[in-house]
């Protein structure tokens, strides 16, 4: 969370302790202090802080949608509505204050990506360099059907009764170092040269 | 990579009790490659894009505000700085240095702080700043794309940025990164 690791600093933690605080909780306490009204003096920092929500509920779930699909740029794997980083809060505040000034939310977008890069987008732009990002998962489910799908078709031809996988393990080259991660590759790179036995039962004694 | 599997098939038997190791070579590679990646550094998506305007008080006197179009004409250098910021306080040697020794223009940008601890920062360990602008609220350094000080901008004499370092500036990062950068920008196309 701080910047000590990378030989930076953000503003320190007791800067923003009035501000900071669960989203969530800073919500449920804004309904409660709006419907109770009861304890207007009791924790002033806390009230300040709620205090947009219940100003405006529309403005507000806009910010904490948009807030959700910017990264906070100092917890990296945090969005700027998770983060309670100080930046996060800051970046939070000119979010509400450009949508508050009529900006939609491509524009707001814009604006943060101009400084700050693709980074800042939680969820990566479609981009020739981000195929890759987006299709590999497919690509390998795909690929592992594939594969899934050659050593089954095979194992089913020699009408086996025993699991794909005990064959694999129990063959003589398997265990000539295949690791566990490569065995389904190794077991289709097999399939050619592997002795018929293997598929049904053991040879008989003396054969 | 249907297609490794189907190469896969294709080769001689006794090669292929290498793809185990092969793939792993593949992954330890990518791995290795990862490992000297810095994410933390995010790229700034204004290098050769006019800087950012501002105008902003001055730390000594707030009367008076300092915005970069008055640096035109000139190389200089916009150093994020804050009197909390540790890292700062380390950097802060090299930029007196500098600021003696290059006569390249350095302006501060006190980025959320109180202008008293400013004050007392710069006169205790001196002062290498032409001017220090104050950015109380953050603004201008979000609008400059600052995530964290120190950070130090590089621009040159049509104002557009040049360079970014991101954390504090280092003897070798001068040297390497940014001097020779400063040299060229000087020598091209005086006005």
């Amino acid at each position: 969370m701080t910047g000590a690791a990378s030989g930076r600093a953000h503003p320190t933690p007791r800067r923003a302790a009035g501000r900071a605080g669960p989203q969530g909780r800073a919500r449920t306490l804004a309904l409660v202090l709006a419907a109770g009204l009861l304890t207007g003096a009791a924790t002033a920092t806390r009230a300040a802080e709620a205090v947009p929500v219940a100003e405006d509920p529309v403005l507000e779930s806009r910010v904490q949608a948009l807030s959700e699909q910017l990264r906070c740029l100092v917890c990296q794997n945090q969005t700027l509505a998770d983060s309670h980083a100080p930046l996060a809060q800051d970046l939070k505040s000119v979010v509400r204050d450009q949508l508050r000034a009529g900006r939609d939310e491509a524009q707001v977008i814009d604006y943060m990506t101009q400084r700050y890069g693709d980074f800042v987008l939680y969820r990566p732009p479609w981009r020739a360099a981000t195929a890759l990002l987006w299709l590999g998962p497919a690509l390998l489910a795909l690929a592992g059907l594939a594969v899934a799908w050659r050593h089954l078709g095979r194992a089913g031809h020699g009408a086996s009764a025993t699991s794909p996988r005990t064959d694999a393990q129990g063959g003589p080259k398997a265990t000539s170092g295949a690791a566990a991660a490569a065995g389904a590759a190794l077991d289709v790179a097999q399939g050619a040269d592997r002795p018929d036995w293997l598929d049904g039962a053991p040879p008989a004694r003396g054969h | 990579m249907n297609a490794p599997a189907v190469a896969a098939a294709a080769l001689p038997p006794r090669w292929r009790r290498y793809l185990p190791l092969a793939a792993f070579a593949l992954l330890a590679l990518l791995l290795g490659v990862g490992l000297t990646l810095k994410p933390r550094e995010v790229p700034s998506p204004f290098i050769g894009k006019p800087a950012p305007a501002f105008s902003l008080p001055v730390l000594a006197d707030p009367a008076r505000s300092f915005a970069p179009e008055s640096m035109r004409g000139q190389v200089w250098l916009l150093n994020v700085w804050a009197s909390w910021c540790a890292p700062c306080r380390d950097e802060h040697p090299l930029l007196v240095a500098l600021a003696r020794e290059t006569g390249v223009p350095i302006v501060g940008l006190n980025y959320k702080d109180d202008p008293r601890n400013a004050q007392e920062w710069l006169l205790r360990l001196g002062d290498p700043y032409r001017a220090t602008a104050m950015d109380r609220d953050g603004r201008t350094g979000i609008d400059w794309g600052v995530y964290g000080v120190p950070e130090t901008f590089l621009v040159d004499r049509d104002g557009v940025l040049r360079h970014k370092v991101i954390g504090p500036l280092t003897r070798e990062t001068w040297n390497r990164d940014v001097l020779p950068l400063v040299q060229q920008l000087q020598q091209a196309a005086r006005p």
